[in-house]
């Protein structure tokens, strides 16, 4: 009598391959497709890096960069850049520009997503709202900084046109929306302009996806609607009203584009921020090693920034008991 | 204080081309100060109904009216009703005492009488021992009796409680059903409470309002649901192990009229009353239902009649017994004592009292006599 074969539990093509020595791919292949990012990486930010942390120690200029010749000089460079006026106005710049920049987008946009939820009944009219208030965040920051040294001339701007023909302003009046008095507030309004979105698409989703029975469950008990965005719907979007506020400084941190092409840092250095100064003694001076002593403290300052809101960020979702 | 009346209420959900009509044409009057049950088997609008009751949902058609004045046009906080949710809907970033405060909190109420009032109410609960936790932290039985709690630490003119026991132990139902009985007697409010679970319903409520399908079957209190129900459906839902029916024919004459149940050996004998109803409707084709529970191996006090039929399934519960029967293809139950056991096989006689035939109507369902 035939004997009964047994079927095999697991599928033939599964068997081959768990076979130790059935590869998909050959031996090299993952070693190429990890290591090509490896060297990436290793090209365009380790090596970039050290370079710099090196120069940072050391006189290089352009000459020194092409003849090899420059010398160890210590801490000189970080002494030079922390005894620097210019170094001391640009750090109150951006101060000013993290504050009223960054803390306005955040504010306006939180106020404006809960505004466009709460207050606008239609779902259509929502979404033709929201992509419209989108729109500039689309456009690259060159082009919005271009539009908007146009929209700020002081003798041919349409800001200003508009504020005579509104009638807020004498007609012979003009208001230097660049110089020096101005030129940072002019430098945030574009900005917020642009990225004003950015808080509110964040906190509009995440308003629409807090349970609705929640905002029941308060309208029942007898809250009115002033203690209830108080107390139940601002708490509950803290976190994610937190996460916009980190995307916004991080870019705002490093906020350059819109300088260079608005106002150059001027008149008077009175727009500068740290990363132009940066930029502009590296890149335009061939300062090389008192720029790299500007970015490493740039760096430093970051990653110490960086750190807290990571902190406090797995302090939330612990709190949630996500992590 | 208030009564509540619900007037030929109407719930239509629309949505993309769907229509869902959860609440057909619903009447109730509840009165001041009586705790109302509404039960139902899922999906049958008893949440649409309470949150139409408390202003949460558009009132499709129809008027909602408390103490004759119409509320149709008035949010929740104009109504002065207290809900505890389904879905608990704790607010996340309070702690359990905040929870429970709330109410009191936006009220303008002062610090230490809330203070004594949610003690109050978390004692009853007993929920003080997680006063100091967040609502995430909580099992489904606590969210749900810190939900009820936050309901229950007003003193509105309505509580509206939607299944508010479904997550708890049976002992801790046992209690918590009692301290509810409690609180209402003492505060004497309106309450409606909404269960799938009859039990709950019939230990509460002085009456009990029965849902199928979006529409009332019937609002009565215990005693007439158990022995009047409105129809088919009611004697198939309340009671437990649900009501036997046979499809049965009406045979003979007067004194000597007979059910036939089809299929089987088995004739009810109905008593006068039920005969002068089939007599005077001159039905040949009945539903006759009998509970399992007046179904009895020994015959009962006063006049009686019996059935005979053979043991299939004896199911032991530990105060009582079902005994699964059969009589030809016609499987039925009844509740017998636990002190005997019966083998499959075993042929039997049932007793049961002709006034406990209930007569329904084989087309509509509805309760004859
Ligand atoms: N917001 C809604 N949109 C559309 N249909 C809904 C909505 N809410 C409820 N329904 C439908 O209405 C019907 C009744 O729902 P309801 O929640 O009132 O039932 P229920 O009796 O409370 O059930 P359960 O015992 O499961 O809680 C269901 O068919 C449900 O699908
Ligand atoms: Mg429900």
């Amino acid at each position: 009598m035939k004997q009964e074969t047994t079927t095999p539990a697991v599928p033939e093509w599964f068997e081959a391959r768990r076979k130790p020595r059935a590869r998909i791919v050959a031996r090299w292949v993952p070693w190429v497709m990890v290591g090509i990012p490896v060297l990436v990486l290793l090209a365009i930010v380790v090596y970039p890096t050290v370079w710099m942390a090196y120069h940072a120690f050391h006189d290089t200029n352009m000459m020194g960069l092409f003849t090899g010749r420059y010398a160890y000089v210590g801490w000189q460079n970080f002494a030079n850049v922390l005894s620097d006026p210019r170094f001391h106005n640009s750090v109150v710049n951006l101060v000013w520009y993290l504050t009223f920049g960054a803390t306005l987008e955040v504010l306006l946009g939180t106020a404006l997503a809960l505004i466009l939820y709460e207050l606008v009944p239609r779902p259509g009219l929502r979404v033709v709202l929201l992509v419209a208030m989108v729109l500039p965040m689309m456009l690259p920051p060159s082009i919005v900084g271009v539009l908007w040294k146009f929209l700020l001339q002081a003798n041919n701007g349409a800001v200003n046109h508009l504020l005579i023909n509104l009638g807020l302003m004498a007609p012979t009046e003009r208001i230097d929306w660049l110089g020096v008095d101005l030129s940072l507030t002019s430098l945030i309004i574009a900005d917020v302009w642009q990225w004003t979105a950015l808080p509110l698409l964040i906190v509009y989703s995440g308003r629409v996806s807090l349970p609705p029975a929640v905002f029941e469950a308060a309208r029942v008990d007898g809250a009115s609607r002033f203690t209830v965005l108080r107390r139940l719907t601002l708490p509950m979007l803290k976190e994610i009203i937190a996460i916009a506020f980190i995307l916004r400084f991080m870019d705002a941190y490093k906020f350059v584009d819109k300088v260079y092409v608005m106002t150059s840092g001027g008149p008077a250095q009175s727009s500068e921020l740290p990363v132009f100064i940066a930029f502009q003694k590296g890149i335009r001076e061939f300062q090389i090693g008192e720029a790299a002593a500007y970015a490493w403290l740039i760096f430093v300052v970051a990653a110490v920034i960086i750190t807290l809101f990571l902190q406090y960020l797995k302090r939330v979702l612990k709190a949630q008991a996500f992590a | 204080m208030a009564r509540v009346e619900l007037d030929r209420v109407n719930k239509i959900y629309r949505g993309r081309g769907i229509e869902v009509h959860a609440v057909r044409d619903l009447s109730l009057a509840i009165e001041d100060g009586e705790f109302v049950a509404i039960l139902g088997p899922s999906g049958c609008g008893k949440t649409s109904t309470l949150r139409m009751i408390v202003g949460l949902e558009d009132i499709t058609g129809g008027e909602i009216r408390f103490d004759g004045r119409r509320v149709n046009e008035l949010g929740p906080e104009a109504r002065n009703v207290a809900m505890a949710f389904e879905t608990y809907a704790l607010y996340p970033t309070f702690t359990v005492f905040e929870n429970l405060a709330f109410p009191l909190e936006v009220r303008g109420l002062e610090r230490a009488r809330i203070e004594r009032e949610v003690r109050e109410i978390a004692r009853l609960l007993e929920i003080e021992d997680i006063l100091g936790q967040k609502p995430g932290q909580l099992s489904g039985g606590q969210q749900q009796r810190v939900s009820l709690g936050r309901a229950l630490v007003r003193e509105p003119a309505v509580f509206i409680l939607d299944e508010v026991m479904s997550h708890l132990d049976a002992h801790l139902k046992f209690r918590m059903l009692f301290e509810l009985k409690r609180l209402h007697q003492r505060l004497g409010r309106t309450m409606v409470y909404v269960t799938h679970d009859q039990v709950e319903a019939l230990a509460l409520a002085d009456r009990v309002a029965v849902m199928s399908n979006a529409e009332l079957q019937q609002f009565a209190d215990r005693d007439a649901l158990y022995n009047r129900p409105a129809n088919r459906f009611v004697a198939d839902f309340i009671g437990e192990p649900p009501t036997n029916f046979f499809d049965a024919r009406v045979v003979g004459e007067g004194g000597e009229v007979r059910l036939v149940v089809n299929g089987t050996g088995l004739a009810f004998r109905p008593d006068g009353q039920r005969r002068a109803v089939l007599a005077r409707s001159g039905a040949r084709e009945v539903t006759v239902g009998i509970r399992p529970q007046n179904l009895g191996i020994e015959p009962p006090d006063g006049a009686c009649e019996r059935i005979e039929a053979e043991v299939d399934i004896f199911e032991y519960l530990g105060e009582t017994a079902i005994l699964a029967l059969r009589s030809g293809e016609r499987a039925f139950r009844a509740v017998a004592s636990p002190r005997h056991r019966y083998e499959p096989g075993t042929p039997l006689s049932l007793f049961y009292r002709p006034r406990d035939v209930m007569l329904f109507d084989p087309a509509t369902g509805d309760f004859l006599a």
